[in-house]
Formats: C-alpha cells, structure tokens, sequence
C-alpha cells in the first residue's frame, strides 16, 4: 500500500463523475432531434510492476481512465433512412401537385366532363326546337360554359407548374445553405478528429443536415477523411471535404436544376426530382388538354360551317367571319377557346338554305358529334374521360407511394431511434451504477486516509 | 431490441396518424355517399363512371326526342285518321248523289256538304304540333286559299324534314310530306282538294255518270293516300316506341352500373366509420398510456 492507492481513488472518482456527466447529458437530450445517446468508453490505467522486480510482487493496476465518449450510431440505418427518406421526399411533393392536377376538371359529376355534354345537350334541344330563339342562346351558353371550363383547367395546371417552380428555387436555395453547413461542419469535425477527440454532437448536427439534403435531393453521402463525408448528387459532389459546389433552378420551361458550374443538368431525386418531374409531368398535362381543345373545336367548327344560320346564308368554310356566318369556336388551344359567335341568329340549326327557322336538321348533326371520332380514335366524351382517368392515375400514384414510402420510412426512423436514442430507464440505471462507484471510490480514499492516520499518527507511539 | 420513450412515441404518433386518417376517409365517403369523391380514388373507376355519366345524358337525350317525335307522330295520326272518315264520308256522299233517284235540291246540298268537308280537311292539312306544321315541311301552312276560293300547295318541299334522333344510330322522321299524303305529288288537278271541287261541281251539274266514274276513282285513290301516310306514321311510332323501350332499359342499366361504382354501400361505410372510430380510440387509449412507470418513479 502507498499514496498510489489514493490516486487509484482519485481516478476512479473523476470516471465516476465523467460518466455522470454524460448519464446528465444524456438525459437532458432525451427529446433532442437526432440526438444520439453517449456512453464513456472505460480502461484500466497503465500497470505498473512491482517495485523489486520480483514476480511475487506482481504488476499493479494505476486505477481508471475515460479512454472516449462515442456515440451510440449505425451508419447502416443512417444510409437506409436517408436512402428511403430521398423516395418519401420525391412522392410526397409530387402527390402535393399531383393531388390539385386532379381537380382541375372540376368535382365528378360536374365540371368540364358534364360541361361538355350539355354543350351537345343544347344541340340536340336546339334540334327538337330550331324555330325558339332561347334554344339557340342555349346553345351559346352552353358553349361559352364549356370554354369557360376548359380556360380554367388551363389556367389552373398553368399555376400548378408555375407553383413547382418556385418550390424548385425556394428548395435549391435551402439545399445550398445546407450544403455549405455540412461543409462548414466538415471542417470542425476534421479539427476535432485531428486533435483525437470524438466530435460527437458535431456529428449528430451534420447528420441532421445530411436527412435534410438526401430527403430534399437524394443526395448519397460517402465518408471522408478525418471524419469528414462527401455529398454526391449523382455521380457529381455537391460537398467534397470542405469545398461547396452550387445548385440554380434552371430558366427552362419547365423548370429544372443545374450546376451552377457548367450548367449541366444535376440529377436530383428526392423533393427536388420530386418537383422537377412533376412541372414535367403538368406539363404534358397541358398539352394533352389542348390537343383535345383544338381537335375538338376543328371537329365542331366544321360541323357547324356546314349548316346555315337562321336568315339561310351559309357558314363560310375557312371560318373566316363575313357578316352572317362564322366558326362556332375561336382560339388555338384549351387557354385561349372562346365562343366565338354572339348573335343567336348566327347558329347553323338548319342543313338547308330554305330551311328557315324551322329546320334543326344542322342542330342534329351537331349533337351527333358526340359519338363521333376525333382524330384521337375516340369521341371527345370519351378523351376527356381517359384524360381524367389519367389524371387520376397519377394522382392516386402519387398517393399511394407517399403512403407506402412514409410506412417504411416509419419503420427505418424506429430502427434508427432504437440504436440511437435515450432509454430513462437505461440513464437511470447508470446514474445508480456511478454514484455507487463515486460513493466506494470515495470510500476507498477514507480507508487509505484512515490507514496512513494509523501509520503517521500513531505508528512508533509505543509508551507514550 | 430497445425500446426508449422516443420509439414509443414514433410507433404511436404513426398509428394516431394513419388511424385518424382512416377515420376521415371513412367520414368522407359516409357523408358525401360517395364511393369516388375524386378521380384518385380510384381512377379506372372514375374514368368508367365518367363514361357511363355521358352515355346515360345520351339517352335522356334520346328519349327526350322520343318523347316530342311521339307528340309530332300523334298529332299526324290523328289528323290522318280524322281526313280518312272525311273522305270516307265523302264517298258515301258521292254514291248516294249518284243514285238518279236524287232531287236537284238534295245533290245542292250534297255539294254544300262537300264543299264544307272540303274547307275542314284543308285545316285537317293544316295541322301543327307546337306552331310547326306537320305536313307542310319547314313552312308554316301546308294550303291556302287562292283568289278563286281554291286550296293550292303552300308548303315547303318533299325534302323538308324534321328529324328526331331517338337512339344512337335511329333517326326517324316525324313530319309527313304533304305532297303526297294529299296527292299534290299525283300531278295537276288530282289533289284532294281539287278533286272535292270537282266531284262538288258534276253533282251540281248532275253530271251523275262522272261522279261515280272519274271522280270516284280519284277518291279512292286519294284515300289510299291517306291510308299509306297512316300506315307510315303507324311504322314510325313502332320504331320511336320501341326505341323508347330501349332507352329506359339502357338508362335503368347505365345508372345501376354508375351507382354500383359510384356510390358507397350505407352499410358498409357505417361500419368503416365504427371500426375507424374503435381503432383511432385504442390508440388514442394507448397514447395516453405511453407515460407509464419508468425507473425514476422507483428511485426515490
């Protein structure tokens, strides 16, 4: 026994209260995000042999030491997480777009579809009474109606697009300032790991980061050196080490994102492919609905250019307006379609000069049209309705994976917080397990004090 | 595996969010009795439903034209039946003048008779449905009177036909061309009207031997007209009854179908909204559970 037993103490006190240290830290963060719970990693002290040398006299332990504070963390499951949090981020910006593309045709039941139909509808009751001048003012309601419904479906993917397209710049802006954290980051954690010290709530924020950028852009992170990681957006480095390369929403139409190096495209998945697909995807939307607006309107206006208006002057071919006679519809696609006649003596009802107002016989080849092919194959009833259908394809695509995806990323997120996150109970038991070490070590020191007392105060007192 | 407060609470944040969103659908559909409230509901069913919507207007169309081609073809009908006991009563009038046995006075009021017949078949011709003539084409009057006092052709031509589609592919006519159920088309000075005149005119004269000879045998000929314009209308009406009868099958069937994919089942829905319900109050009853007993309750 010597005062290096005290020391032996000593250390034993100053693990103890490290741990407790940490055991507080840890439960202080219980509710932290991404948070991940700390241990101290213990070793015995250097041994030292005995002081003759001999065997009998043994090596002796110097007590303990705080080797490390590590991080309970599985890159595995960080990798599986962002991975599927990247899928997540790609459907649900797109369900977000694609679930108000649906509703651009109005409510089922309503809307475009049944605007269409009672266009015909009028036709057919113009048919029944040509010689009426309410069933051909009907009839130009009806009309107007239905360009009214195709304006605003037009109008409203119009705005979808015009909507992604800011989401892409107010994205590529947050993935730019996130990048340059995670590089900022990168460079203290190099610090911090040259100087043999686990940086480890650096390491918790830039990992927050990195769920960010992957769920934002499906970006993939490889690790650096020094602790540091690089971010790769396809097969190009959005952060390597501590240097930052930048992302731009592109000017095209629609909208993409590039580098801002070069321009190439950037291959982003997550929120931002997300986006980017979608603005394409709207796009086609809105040319489907004007191929069907102009096939439709060509179909009608050369209907109606072959009947006669009510005073028997026939609709000129070529739809050039001369006085009596004219194109039923006006406007080249589904944004600008208008009806373009005004007066209701204008409606070709009659298939004859002589006919009068008593002829509807026009009116009847009019209304006809609706089982009748345009170009597409199908009746325009039934291209509106496969538009619809899909429309809500892809809507109930869009639906569905966000659900599946969110499932999943559920699960990966519990897998996640089950190596990583605090356990009170587990905290509670170590506080119990180090204050009882604190309290032998401290014990201990007593003893020693104790036995040195014996040996100084009252060693060599024989008599006194 | 570890359980900490933090996969408790993703676990039951999860199932409080899927269970309560279980529960709005299911409110959804019980409200608004819809299966398909919209396209992404389920879109090969909407896009059906879609279908069936325009199909089944289609139809209300057509039996809507069924039902006015039925009032024109009536209207013609009776017009028809009634200038067929007209002449009908012509002819037994032209038979009885024929008898030699007649005074002078009695065949001046046969004539009388005649010529009165003669001026209500002329508003018999006269006929409209709605303000439209029936048998004059796209015209408004199918004879007038000339300055003579005789009836001439004032109506539109042969062509001049009102049509009703009453099925996708039936278009029937439902205005008679007068020309010929009257026999303006038989040529000059053979139309019933001038026929009537002339028999009127040879039993004022006595003429008895024209009067049962020529003049009969242009009687009868117009009859049969008549007969073959009722038999016409008769064939018409068949043809927009039985596409009547299609039509309200078709309907019936286009909105059994739209409602069997459209609509939501009562029951069934008010029992998805039951389970929903019992399912968002479990987790709900496990949620407010989450703050059991830890470690620290014990360590005092």
């Amino acid at each position: 026994m010597s005062f290096q037993t005290l020391w032996v103490g000593v250390s034993g006190l100053t693990a103890a209260q490290r741990a407790m240290e940490v055991t507080a830290n840890n439960v202080a963060n219980v509710n932290t995000d991404g948070y991940s719970r700390q241990r101290v990693e213990l070793v015995s002290g250097r041994p030292v042999p005995g002081t003759d040398g001999s065997r009998g006299d043994g090596m002796r332990g110097t007590g303990v030491t705080v080797a490390d504070v590590v991080r309970a963390h599985s890159d595995l499951a960080d990798t599986a997480f962002r991975s599927e949090s990247a899928t997540q981020g790609s459907w649900s910006a797109r369900s977000d777009i694609m679930s108000r593309a649906e509703q651009v045709l109005g409510p089922i039941g309503g809307g475009t579809p049944k605007a269409l139909a009672d266009f015909f509808g009028s036709w057919e009751e113009l048919s029944l009474h040509p010689d009426t001048p309410a069933a051909r003012q009907a009839v130009i309601a009806a009309g107007a109606s239905l360009a009214g419904s195709f304006n605003s479906a037009a109008s409203d993917l119009d705005g979808l697009k015009a909507g992604a397209g800011a989401q892409i710049r107010a994205t590529v802006d947050d993935v730019n300032r996130l990048a340059a954290q995670v590089a900022k980051l990168n460079a203290g954690i190099a610090d911090a790991t040259n100087g043999q010290q686990s940086p480890n709530d650096l390491l918790d924020q830039r990992d927050r980061l990195l769920d960010q950028l992957s769920a934002l852009t499906g970006a993939t992170v490889r690790p650096g050196e020094l602790g540091r990681v690089d971010v790769y957006i396809g097969s190009r480095t959005l952060v390597r080490g501590e240097t930052v390369e930048t992302l731009q929403a592109s000017s095209a139409d629609p909208a993409t994102v590039q580098w801002q190096l070069g321009g190439d495209r950037a291959a982003t998945g997550g929120k931002l492919g997300g986006l980017v697909d979608s603005a394409a995807t709207v796009t086609g939307f809105r040319s489907q609905l004007d191929a069907l607006a102009n096939a439709f309107m060509a179909q009608v206006n050369t209907a109606h250019r072959n009947g006669f208006d009510l005073t028997g002057n026939p609709v000129p071919a070529g739809g050039i307006q001369t006085g009596n006679g004219t194109d039923f519809f006006t406007g080249s696609g589904a944004g600008p379609m208008t009806v373009n006649i005004t007066d209701p003596k204008q409606v070709a009802a009659a298939a004859s000069a002589t006919g009068g107002a008593n002829d509807g016989n026009n009116a009847l080849t009019m209304a006809a049209l609706r089982s009748l092919s345009l170009p597409t194959g199908v009746t325009a009833e039934d291209t509106l309705g496969a538009f619809a259908g899909t429309l809500g394809t892809a809507a109930a695509q869009a639906k569905d994976q966000t659900a599946a995806s969110g499932e999943v990323l559920d699960g990966l997120a519990r897998d996640r917080a089950q190596v990583s996150s605090v356990s009170t109970d587990e905290e509670m038991a170590d506080m119990v397990r180090f204050q009882r070490a604190y309290e032998a070590s401290a014990r201990l020191m007593t003893t020693v004090d104790q036995m040195l007392d014996r040996l100084i105060n009252s060693t060599g007192m024989v008599g006194r | 595996m570890r359980v900490t407060p933090t996969t408790m609470f993703l676990t039951v944040g999860n199932g409080l969010q899927q269970s309560a969103g279980r529960l709005q659908d299911a409110q959804e559909r019980l409200s608004s009795g819809k299966r398909i409230n919209r396209l992404s509901d389920s879109p090969t069913d909407a896009a059906t439903v879609l279908g069936l919507a325009a199909r089944q207007r289609d139809w209300d169309a057509y039996t809507k034209a069924a039902d006015d081609a039925t009032g024109w073809l009536n209207t013609q009908d009776q017009a028809l039946q009634s200038s067929s006991s007209l002449l009908q009563r012509v002819r037994e009038l032209a038979l009885s003048a024929g008898n030699a046995t007649n005074s002078d006075t009695a065949r001046q009021a046969i004539a009388a008779e005649i010529d009165s017949l003669k001026d209500e078949l002329a508003s018999l011709a006269n006929t409209t449905y709605l303000g439209r003539s029936v048998f004059g084409g796209f015209q408004s009057t199918t004879v007038t009177k000339d300055g003579s006092g005789n009836w001439v052709w004032s109506g539109g031509t042969p062509a001049d036909a009102v049509n009703r589609r009453v099925a996708p592919e039936v278009t029937v006519r439902v205005n008679m061309d007068g020309n010929a159920t009257f026999g303006f088309a038989a040529g000059a000075g053979r139309d019933v009207f001038a026929v009537l005149g002339r028999l009127a005119a040879d039993i004022r004269a006595g003429n008895g031997s024209a009067v049962t000879g020529a003049d009969l045998t242009d009687l009868d000929a117009r009859l049969s007209d008549v007969a073959n314009g009722l038999a016409t209308v008769g064939a018409r009406t068949n043809q927009v009854e039985a596409a009547q009868t299609i039509g309200r099958q078709r309907i019936d069937t286009l909105k059994q179908h739209r409602s069997s994919l459209e609509d939501a089942d009562v029951a069934q829905s008010v029992m998805d909204l039951q389970l929903a319900q019992s399912g968002y109050q479990a987790v709900l009853g496990a949620t407010a559970r989450l703050t059991m007993p830890s470690l620290v309750d014990w360590l005092k």
